[in-house]
Order: C-alpha cells, then sequence, then structure tokens
C-alpha cells in the first residue's frame, strides 16, 4: 500500500541582496523535480553527497520547509497546501497580487505553489475573504493530523533534543497534545513503556539529554518520533554522528520498529553501504535531481548511471583484497546548486560526456523492471554512442 | 642486517588530570614504524587514537601529560656528528620539538577549515613552514610551495598560491594541508582522520592522492580512522584500539581474514557493507566505555560475549600469536570463525 507519493516536488531558496530593498537575485534549487513513493513497511533510501538536496527533500516532507512546487500526496490526501500562512494566503485576496512586479520576480520564491492555491480555492469564490478563513479553519485541523502521521528523526541528537527538558517532558509533550494521553499519569505510564521500546528503561525518564551517550540519545529522538504511531518516517542520517557498532545498534532497533508499526521509511544518507543494507528502493540525488532510481538490488548490482558508478567505486571496501574500480573514478567536485552546468548536471565530471549532455538535461528513461535513470547514453537516440573518451 | 624502524614507540600512557579523577586516554602503547610502513590506527570515539598521534606529534597540553613510555625518533637533528640516534621525544623539551614537529614529523588533520588559518594566504602558510625548518630565502620557498601545490594536485598552483582557505573547496583546502605537511619532506606523516570530513568522490580522489605522494615521498604514515573500510585500503599494519589500549595489532591482512580479539570480531560484523548483501549487522551490546579512572581490566569487558573468569581479574597483555600478530585477549577468538554473515 503506498503510503507517500511525491511528484515533482521542488524547493527554491531564493537569494536576496540589498539592504532595505531586498531584491532577489537568484534562487538555490534544492531540490529540482524529484519524485518517488514509499509503500507500507518498505524503505527508501536516498543517498547522494552533501549539497545533492537529500535533506532538504526529507524537510519539505514533515513541512520544516514548504515546496516551491509538486505536490506530497500521504494516504491519498494531497496535503501539498496544508501549511500555508494566512498572511500569503490574504495576498491572494487582491488579483492585482498576481501580476504585481513582486509576485512576478519572485520575491516570495513560491510563485508556482501560490498560483495554484490561488486557481484551485480563490479565483472563482464569491467572498474571498470567507472562502480563505474557510480554508483556514480546516487546515488547522488537517495539519494536526498530518503531524500524527510523518514525523522525522535528525542527524545529531544533541541539537535535535532540548538539554532543557527532561526525557519525560519531551516523549509526553506529544502524547497530550494529540490526545493520545488524557492525563498526565497516563502519558508518564506510556513515556516509560516508549522508553522500553527503543532499548532504554523506564527509570530514565527524570534525566536530561546529556546524561546519556550518543547512541541512547538517539534512541530518545526516535522515541519521540514514535510516540504518534507514524505512518512515514523520515530518517535524516540518523546514525552519521554515532560509532559503528552503536550505528548497528541503531538500525536494528529502526528495523524492529518498522515491524512493529508497519510504517514506510525515508531513509536519507551519504553511506552507501547503510542505504544497501537498510532499503528496498534507492534514489540517487545529484544537484536536486534524482539521476537514477530503483530497486535497491538492482542499483547496486547494475548502475547505470555514470555517478552512480562513481559512487560505488568512491566507497571503500572493508577488505583489504578488493581493489578500488579506478575506471568509474571521477575527479573534481560538485558544482554549486546556485550556478548549474548547462545540459545534464553531470557532464563537467562525467567520462561519457557527448555534445547532447551539454545541451539538454536528459530524460528519465524506464531500463528495466522498477529502474528508472536520467542520462543521454539510455535515450533511444543516443543509445549507440556513449563509447568512453 | 635487521632494518631499523624510523619509530619505536613502547609502553606510552597520556594521562589527563582533572579535577573528577584522571582520564586515562592513553594507556601501554607501543609499536614500531618502519619506513614504508602505513599503520592504521583503528577506534571507535574516545578510543585514545587521536591523543595518541598527538603525543607522538609533541601537541598536549595540560592538564594533559605523558605518565610513562618513550617515543625512540631516530634522526641526526640533534646529534653533533651527523650520525642518527634514537632521540626520546617523551622527555623534549617544548623549545626542541619545534625543531621535529613539521620537518621529522607533518601531520595532517581531520578538518582542514580549522587547520588552515583563515586570515593568512596559502602562500604565507606554507612559506612559514619550509623557511623555519630550513635555510632558504622565501622567494625559494616560495617556488617549492608552488611545486608541491602541483604535486598535490592543485590546478593552476602559481595563481591559487595567493588564495586564502575560505576560496578553496574542501578538497581542495585537505590537498593544501597535505602540501605543508609534505614540505619538509618528513620521515613521518600522521593523518588524523584526513578524509573523514570530504564527500564520498572527494575522499577517493584525496586517498588515491595519498597513496601516491606515499610512494613518491617515501615517509612512514601513520593512518588514524574510524572507517575500517579506508583503512584496508591505506594500511599495511593495523592497530585496533579500544578504551584507551591496543586490542590487537596486526597485519592488514590478517586483521581482516582472521582477526582473533573479540573486538575486532565484533566490529567487522556491524558493519554494513557495500560489495556484499548482508542478513544482518551484529550489533555490539552496550555502550562504550568510560575513560575516568578505568579499573585496571580489559575495557571491553563489559561487552564482550567471549568472557572468562580470568578477565574480571587481570587485564592480559598484548601477546604475540605470530610474527606480526599481537593480541590483548585472555580469550580471543579461534582463527576458523566466520565474521561476516553473508546472504546466500
Amino acid at each position: 500500500m503506498e503510503l507517500l507519493n511525491v511528484k515533482g516536488l521542488k524547493k527554491y531558496f531564493p537569494i536576496k541582496q540589498g539592504f532595505l530593498i531586498e531584491r532577489v537575485v537568484g534562487f538555490v534549487r534544492a531540490v529540482d523535480d524529484v519524485s518517488f513513493s514509499v509503500d507500507k513497511n518498505k524503505t527508501v533510501g536516498i543517498v547522494g553527497e552533501s549539497g545533492c538536496g537529500k535533506t532538504t527533500v526529507g524537510k519539505v516532507i514533515v513541512r520544516l520547509h514548504e515546496p516551491t512546487d509538486g505536490s506530497i500526496i500521504i494516504d491519498d490526501l494531497d496535503t501539498t497546501f496544508y501549511f500555508l500562512k494566512k498572511k500569503h494566503a490574504e495576498k491572494y485576496l487582491d488579483d492585482k497580487y498576481f501580476s504585481s512586479p513582486a509576485f512576478s520576480n519572485g520575491a516570495e520564491g513560491l510563485v508556482p505553489y501560490q498560483k495554484r492555491i490561488y486557481d484551485a480555492y480563490v479565483k472563482n469564490s464569491k467572498d474571498r475573504k470567507k472562502t480563505i478563513d474557510q480554508l483556514f479553519h480546516k487546515l488547522s485541523e488537517k495539519r494536526k493530523a498530518l503531524r500524527r502521521k510523518v514525523q522525522i528523526v535528525f542527524q545529531d541528537p544533541m541539537s535535535s533534543l532540548n538539554p532543557r527538558m527532561t526525557v519525560g517532558q519531551m516523549l509526553s509533550e506529544p502524547l497530550l497534545f494529540h490526545e493520545i494521553a488524557r492525563t498526565d499519569k497516563e502519558a508518564n505510564s506510556m513515556v516509560g513503556q516508549l522508553l522500553e521500546q527503543v532499548g532504554l528503561k523506564s527509570h530514565h525518564i527524570d534525566r536530561f539529554p546529556h546524561q546519556f551517550s550518543g547512541g541512547q540519545r538517539q534512541r530518545i529522538a526516535i522515541a519521540r518520533a514514535i510516540t504518534v504511531n507514524p505512518e512515514i518516517l523520515v530518517l535524516d542520517e540518523p546514525t552519521s554522528a554515532l560509532d559503528v557498532s552503536v550505528q548497528a545498534q541503531i538500525v536494528k532497533l529502526l528495523q524492529l520498529l518498522q515491524e512493529k508499526m508497519n510504517a514506510g521509511y525515508v531513509f536519507i544518507s551519504h553511506n552507501l553501504a547503510l542505504v544497501r543494507f537498510i532499503s528496498q528502493d534507492v534514489s540517487v540525488m545529484y544537484l536536486g535531481r534524482i539521476v537514477e532510481q530503483g530497486e535497491t538490488q538492482e542499483i547496486f548490482d547494475n548502475p547505470a548511471h555514470p555517478y552512480t558508478k562513481a559512487l560505488l567505486a568512491a566507497a571503500p571496501v572493508p577488505d583489504p583484497k578488493k581493489k578500488r574500480n579506478r575506471k568509474d573514478l571521477v575527479g573534481g567536485q560538485v558544482p554549486s546548486p546556485i550556478n548549474r552546468p548547462s545540459g545534464c548536471f553531470f557532464n563537467p565530471r562525467c567520462k561519457y560526456r557527448m555534445d547532447v549532455c551539454v545541451k539538454e538535461y536528459p530524460p528519465t528513461v524506464e531500463i528495466g523492471k522498477n529502474h528508472q535513470v536520467a542520462c543521454h547514453l539510455f535515450t533511444s537516440s543516443h543509445s549507440e554512442g556513449g563509447k568512453e573518451k | 642486517m635487521e632494518k631499523k624502524p624510523i619509530l619505536s614507540v613502547r609502553n606510552l600512557s597520556t594521562h589527563f588530570a582533572m579535577a573528577e579523577g584522571t582520564v586515562k586516554a592513553v594507556q601501554d602503547v607501543s609499536f614500531d614504524l618502519s619506513s614504508d610502513d602505513v599503520l592504521g590506527i583503528v577506534g571507535e570515539t574516545g578510543s585514545g587514537k587521536s591523543v595518541c598521534v598527538k603525543t607522538i606529534a609533541g601537541l598536549i597540553d595540560p592538564p594533559g601529560y605523558i605518565a610513562n613510555g618513550e617515543i625512540l625518533l631516530y634522526t641526526d637533528e640533534f646529534a653533533k656528528d651527523g650520525k642518527k640516534e634514537y632521540v626520546d621525544l617523551a622527555k623534549l623539551k617544548y623549545e626542541s620539538f619545534s625543531r621535529i614537529r613539521g620537518k621529522h614529523i607533518g601531520m595532517i588533520f581531520q578538518d582542514p577549515m580549522t587547520s588552515l588559518n583563515p586570515i593568512f594566504t596559502i602562500a604565507d602558510q606554507m612559506i612559514e613552514t619550509i623557511v623555519h625548518h630550513e635555510k632558504v630565502s622565501e622567494g625559494e620557498a616560495r617556488e617549492r610551495a608552488i611545486k608541491l601545490l602541483e604535486q598535490v594536485g592543485i590546478p593552476k598552483p602559481s595563481e591559487r598560491i595567493d588564495d586564502y582557505p575560505f576560496q578553496l573547496s574542501g578538497g581542495q583546502r585537505q590537498r593544501v594541508v597535505i602540501a605543508i605537511a609534505l614540505s619538509c619532506n618528513p620521515e613521518i606523516l600522521v593523518a588524523d582522520e584526513p578524509s573523514t570530513a570530504l564527500d564520498v568522490t572527494v575522499q577517493a580522489q584525496i586517498l588515491e592522492l595519498m597513496k601516491e605522494l606515499q610512494k613518491q615521498f617515501s615517509s612512514s604514515t601513520i593512518f588514524i580512522t574510524h572507517d575500517l573500510a579506508v583503512i584496508a585500503e591505506m594500511a599495511t599494519k593495523i592497530s585496533v584500539m579500544y578504551g584507551g589500549y591496543q586490542m590487537e595489532i596486526a597485519s592488514v591482512d590478517d586483521i581482516f581474514e582472521v582477526p582473533m580479539h573479540p573486538y575486532t570480531h565484533a566490529l567487522l560484523a556491524c558493519i554494513p557493507r557495500l560489495d556484499i548483501k548482508q542478513s544482518e549487522l551484529l550489533p555490539i551490546p552496550g555502550q562504550p566505555p568510560v575513560m575516568m579512572n578505568p579499573p585496571r581490566l580489559c575495557p571491553f569487558l563489559p561487552r564482550c560475549t567471549r568472557s572468562v573468569e580470568k578477565c574480571q581479574q587481570v587485564l592480559p597483555d598484548l601477546e604475540q600469536i605470530t610474527e606480526e600478530h599481537f593480541v590483548r585477549c585472555n580469550n580471543p577468538v579461534p582463527q576458523k570463525v566466520q565474521v561476516v554473515k553473508e546472504e546466500v
């Protein structure tokens, strides 16, 4: 069963310049047209190097950022507009706003998104103010429901846990807010159970985060995320601040919890070996776009995109007998997401570069069962080319 | 004639005197480093691997102190007749140490942004090192710096040398740090997690570069990392540290094929692998040890699945099994146990 479906997701961050009068001079295209879906009980891995937009995807799914465009469908409900701000929406009362220079130069950085809301809700209504008020009344309920469905675990548990709150306070807050527990006493006993579930002791309830080790802190962060029994859990590098021996503990815990909750995981990581181990599907991102996507086994055994190949060749293997595949290694570094190369973003580093690669971004093509790649080597008209230069 | 090691560390212990008690960060560490050796020190956070090499490079400040042991460097720096002799760096005064550091021991640290000074240009920082150690003019030093930058793969070195560190990318900064470390042709290169802060494609570039330079400069390297995969690629000899102690020392092949210490074994079983499909990861239960006033027992004891009664009483010695294989354990794993569970 499909729990989460992300379609054409975009997130642009406007770069503003100027004192007093701010102008938008460009955009950081952190996420640009990303689509994937997560099924019940399945884990989707998102891999890429720093700056590829993988964390932004996670943050947009839990709505710590608003999407610029695209849709996020959770449980067959389009949740894209749920977090619209009222002060933004009130601007739509006036048709002139959409022809104003502030809008057309993208001052809000949200152009397509705003336009869609306007078209869907505001444009044809007679009493616009009332429409917007009604919309917001509905949205606040929907938002609350959405928070119970999607939760996130961050990379560094020291900065994601409030140092002034005890474990009990942190974990009972969502229980009380969502009315899962009605009294403090009830909440406390549930927190005790939660702590046992993540491998801590129920008497840890009155301790502060600094009294725990790194691995234990991450267990608390996981406990906080599962208090509301979410259907989707976004895991943003949950083990990269931990030692390998503790990392294995956390991974095992996450797998156990998934069996219990039947949740879908979005596992974001730069660690290819870990993604191979934990996820059933993988998306490889480069500069805000997915370059290759498919079943884990297929991607790791038959990587198609030159970037995926380069990533796999670059990752060292804990076996002194196995030498790295130097043929697929690439030089250079990831270009800036503000000034992306023309055509395929990977072309300046790619060994198989053809003329067409500089001109246009390759379309995504299906090259096997559940295996998509965005590379000109696989588009029909150029499949003859691609000899190594 | 047997080859003399360049560096010989004997029973080195580094402690930190804190108000709450003594932190025994490094305990009883011994190893020999011959020329062309790459010694990998691998361990988790708090295992003492960084403190160990910082002690060797003379970078331990109070409240840290060398509690015990010798660091013997084979050098002619202090000899009057120009003959090479062993100098104990543990007893060296701070002022004399600056003749060793940079010239005989070059260091590469983890984060290139913090190891380069942001307010000086690359040229300033490179020339300073060269002029300090060798009798050359600034002009000659600059020539040499440009040549070094070319060797570490910086494009257009004569232009880039006047850049500030922030103008370079992470990978390029680490290349500059490597160039500075190599600028006086040191016999020993100490690399403390040189690739950890970098992305995987850039990490591969830096590791390839270091291997190449290792051949070119023929300096021996001490390579520290927490990443077993990186160490498998770089090192010829590996020392596994845990809780300040060396648990196992062996050649790289022995560590990965016939590990004998339960900790090494557990460590190899709990890392996810890129090359094979695993059925499960086997986590090590429990938490890493607390280093404040530890009991004189095996630090891995609380997490060990093979502990025997003897473990509760004495700390095992580092025992020699074969010529190059040392293990500190009362009940080592027999060599025939399979390490990684592979899915069939």
